[in-house]
């Protein structure tokens, strides 16, 4: 007996082991599922604390730095049109980035609306992920404010299979390329900038800084850890495994960027800037945004109407910019940085009614994207159509950031004081119409068949995508190296998949 | 069962403490064993875990086909061989040297400045490695380029130095504690051992090797064969945080962990997460029984089980 309880006590120890292991390795995991099992006692539980009185309350995530005590403040001064017109009261979430909302959209935390901006791969990454409410029908009964504002022309880049998932954002829906560099500086050295140029262009600026600062960095990152606003003039059909290398032209073949000359060029250029010591050290492993605002001098950017404002807006310094390529148009321009409502809403109506007003209420959309009057912002002028940050309040640090362009609609709030002209608007809507249109404008890739492959093919890019772009590393070794890891991990089974589904696509266009 | 009866009767208060325990396992360790069934799901969020569809083995078998899974269990293993066999032999020579120290104070002294990095939480020391690292501002870069005038090394794109850098970090971070259990079990030999070592003319080394080093023996087995099972396991914040998620590092920065990590929150791939995921406890689990099976047939008592 005693020896049998001793056998007993051994196979509970060697099971405990086990399941602490599993435990362990699948910490992650663990949520999920004690989410997922949890969700059908959780649904009639939430609804209920959710009311608070007789209003329903949406919860809303946006983008950009804001202390929680400022969103809790815009939050209410929201609410209080809100309950009176919809009859909801709202919560505001900003600044999460991709990987927490990734993790709250797996495991369905309640969300109301949300922007994808931070995700990565955006809409092609919520919808192959069914991260997403279908809107159809809720937008022809609680949104016909909103379809009169958006253009259906890039409302249709938010379809995935046929069904709408997202709206686009009043924003810029093409997209021109290329540079943007301090204005203090060009100055005082004595550069001129010219509207549209060329890298070797850059180049002979970059040296020219360089030569005058050396301890300054010519070239920084859009963002933290490597980031680029690439300047090739891509169409990256979804999440650039397979691409067309021209959005330009009217050439439809899917390839791999890392087997084109364009790509290895560009690898090669900055390797070589690199070396010159035009490049910063640490750029695909920094952590700071907003380089300029510190050391930098130049970065990659897009430019569009107004563009200069907003980058001194991030970073509180003037800018030239220049710009390597045209605007062009392709399906993630116009349904890039937009809004969903996400599956594990509880109250989809009252969110597109919400949605809605953020698209036709000129005062919801003031108060989300600038903030509360005389605390973020203050008139400008005396006809009430520019504004200003109040005086002593840094743009870049008021408590609630201006992120215009990742709000439903920019364009019907007032302008910020530096800009041009206060016609901003008008001249973006023109820009937006310039674009040339990609031949696959329109395409929504749908990666579930090979899905597997995508993870495999991710895995080795992020090895060496953003290393061999920043020239951190040698592409003469590592682009083969590249090329030879990405067959291996199934990009050629993705770029037929991808070529099928692009030539039905345009079959069905005509 | 009577006997059973009888044992609770005699012995419960024992049971009772044994009860958080318990508690707190299944909580931790089993309820989340639900989860396994995703690793042979193509996850879906919106339909929940039960909606997802089954693909029987197909998760595992991209997991195998692709170099990933070869990549992040060579490195797991192979570094945790290291950590084991060189963190051992580090933390027994240190708790040998501090046991020999006659001065209380500066025994004291000593045993404090060498626990304190086990304290410090992965992301600051991922910061204190960028400090010394970092191409631009880092010390070494610094110093190599300024005082030697070598040229500078861009850490963090260039792997073949990680192997070292880990090494160093992980011996450094999780010496001093390592080092109490066996300071520890020093201080727990009888002291009549060493007297009569003396009487027979050992010297200090002689005490050392025939003394200390079988009374340690017992605890260094227990310690190894803990480590063991925990082989397949990884220090996510080692690997993860101090590398600062540098892509060209991957190579030698990928372990089982990291890699369920990215393919959670970056690649929102679940099924794959959780394939490795499972492939690693089940490993963990043959290993751990492995070893305790070779243990027990050397030396009984010091089996776990």
């Amino acid at each position: 007996m005693k020896h049998l309880f001793k056998r007993a006590l051994a196979v509970l120890l060697a099971c405990m082991l086990l399941s602490g292991l599993v435990a362990c390795s699948k910490g992650g995991d663990a949520k999920t599922d004690n989410e997922g099992g949890g969700d059908a006692a959780a649904t009639t539980d939430e609804a209920a604390p959710a009311k608070s009185g007789d209003y329903v309350k949406l919860v809303l995530w946006g983008v950009g730095n804001a202390d929680t005590a400022d969103c809790a403040e815009v939050a209410e001064a929201v609410s209080k049109i809100t309950r009176e017109k919809i009859g909801v009261e709202i919560e505001l979430v900003r600044g999460q980035d991709g990987e927490q909302i990734n993790l709250a959209l797996t495991t369905g935390e309640p969300i109301d609306l949300l922007c994808y901006n931070n995700i990565n791969g955006q809409f092609n990454t919520v919808v192959n992920n069914n991260w997403a409410y279908p809107l159809d029908d809720l937008l022809e009964k609680y949104g016909q404010g909103a379809k009169e504002v958006i253009n259906p022309y890039d409302l249709d880049a938010c379809k995935f299979n046929g069904v709408l998932y997202a709206l686009p954002n009043q924003k810029d829906t093409s997209r021109a390329a290329g540079f943007a560099m301090r204005k203090d500086i060009c100055d005082e050295l004595g550069i001129t900038v010219p509207e549209e140029g060329t890298y070797e262009e850059m180049h002979d600026i970059l040296v020219k800084v360089h030569e005058a600062y050396p301890d300054m960095y010519p070239l920084v990152p859009t963002w933290a850890g490597g980031g680029m606003q690439t300047t090739l003039p891509i169409d990256p059909l979804g999440d650039s495994l397979g691409i067309l290398e021209d959005a330009r032209t009217d050439s439809t073949t899917v390839v791999d960027q890392a087997e084109t000359k364009s790509f290895q060029d560009f690898c090669k250029m900055m390797w070589q800037w690199n070396q010159e010591g035009l490049i910063m050290p640490d750029a695909t492993t920094t952590t700071e945004n907003a380089l300029l605002s510190s050391n930098g001098f130049a970065m990659f950017e897009n430019w569009k109407p107004g563009k200069e404002l907003e980058v001194y807006k991030g970073n509180g310094k003037e800018v030239y910019f220049m710009k390597i390529h045209g605007p062009i148009k392709h399906t993630a321009i116009p349904n890039g940085n937009s809004w969903i409502i996400p599956y594990s809403s509880k109250h989809p109506e009252e969110a597109m009614k919400m949605w809605n007003l953020m698209y036709t209420d000129p005062d919801v959309s003031n108060l989300l994207i600038n903030g509360i009057e005389g605390k973020h912002w203050v008139w400008a002028n005396d006809e009430h159509t520019l504004i200003k940050s109040p005086e002593g309040v840094d743009p870049n640090a008021s408590g609630y950031s201006s992120v215009d362009w990742s709000w439903p609609n920019q364009q019907i709030t007032p302008v910020w004081e530096g800009a041009e002209d206060p016609d901003l608007w008008t001249k973006l809507n023109e820009f937006n119409n310039s674009g040339v249109p990609s031949p696959a404008m329109g395409f929504i890739w749908d990666s579930s068949s090979v899905m597997n492959q995508v993870t495999a093919c991710n895995n080795v890019s992020a090895t060496y995508r953003t290393a061999l772009m920043w020239g951190s590393i040698d592409p003469e070794e590592n682009i083969p190296k590249y090329i030879e890891e990405l067959k291996a991990a199934g990009i050629d089974e993705i770029i037929a998949e991808k070529q099928k589904q692009l030539d039905a696509f345009l079959a069905a266009k005509g | 069962m009577k006997k059973f009866v009888v044992k609770m009767q005699r012995y419960w208060p024992l049971y009772l403490m044994f009860l958080p325990g318990v508690v707190y396992l299944f909580i931790n360790s089993y309820i989340p064993m639900f989860g396994i069934q995703i690793a042979f799901r193509q996850y879906n969020a919106a339909k929940g875990v039960f909606g997802s569809p089954w693909i029987g083995l197909k998760n595992f078998e991209f997991l195998i086909r692709t170099k990933d899974a070869w990549v992040m269990v060579r490195n797991t293993l192979l570094y945790n061989i290291v950590f084991i066999i060189l963190g051992t032999v580090a933390a027994v020579a240190t708790a040998i040297i501090l046991s020999e120290i006659r001065n209380k104070k500066a025994k004291q002294t000593y045993q404090t400045i060498i626990l304190i990095p086990f304290l410090i939480s992965m992301v600051i020391v991922s910061y204190l490695a960028f400090a010394f690292l970092s191409t631009s501002n880092g010390f070494i870069n610094n110093t190599l380029v300024k005082v030697f005038g070598i040229k500078a090394i861009d850490w963090y794109n260039t792997p073949k130095h990680w192997p070292f850098i880990l090494v160093i970090i992980n011996l450094w971070k999780g010496l001093g504690y390592n080092m109490i259990l066996y300071y520890a079990t020093i201080l727990g030999i009888d002291s009549t051992l060493y007297e009569a070592a003396v009487v027979d003319g050992a010297n200090r080394w002689q005490k050392v090797l025939h003394v200390t080093l079988p009374g340690l023996k017992s605890t260094i087995i227990i310690l190894t064969l803990m480590a063991l099972g925990g082989i397949f396991r990884s220090d996510f914040g080692l690997f993860y945080q101090v590398p600062q998620n540098s892509g060209p590092l991957i190579n030698v920065t990928q372990t089982i962990d990291t890699y369920v990590y990215r393919g959670l929150m970056q690649n929102n791939n679940i099924g794959m997460s959780s394939a490795a995921g499972l492939y690693q406890s089940v490993v963990g689990f043959v290993l751990v029984i492995t070893a305790n099976t070779i243990v027990r047939k050397i030396d009984s008592d010091s089996s776990l089980f």
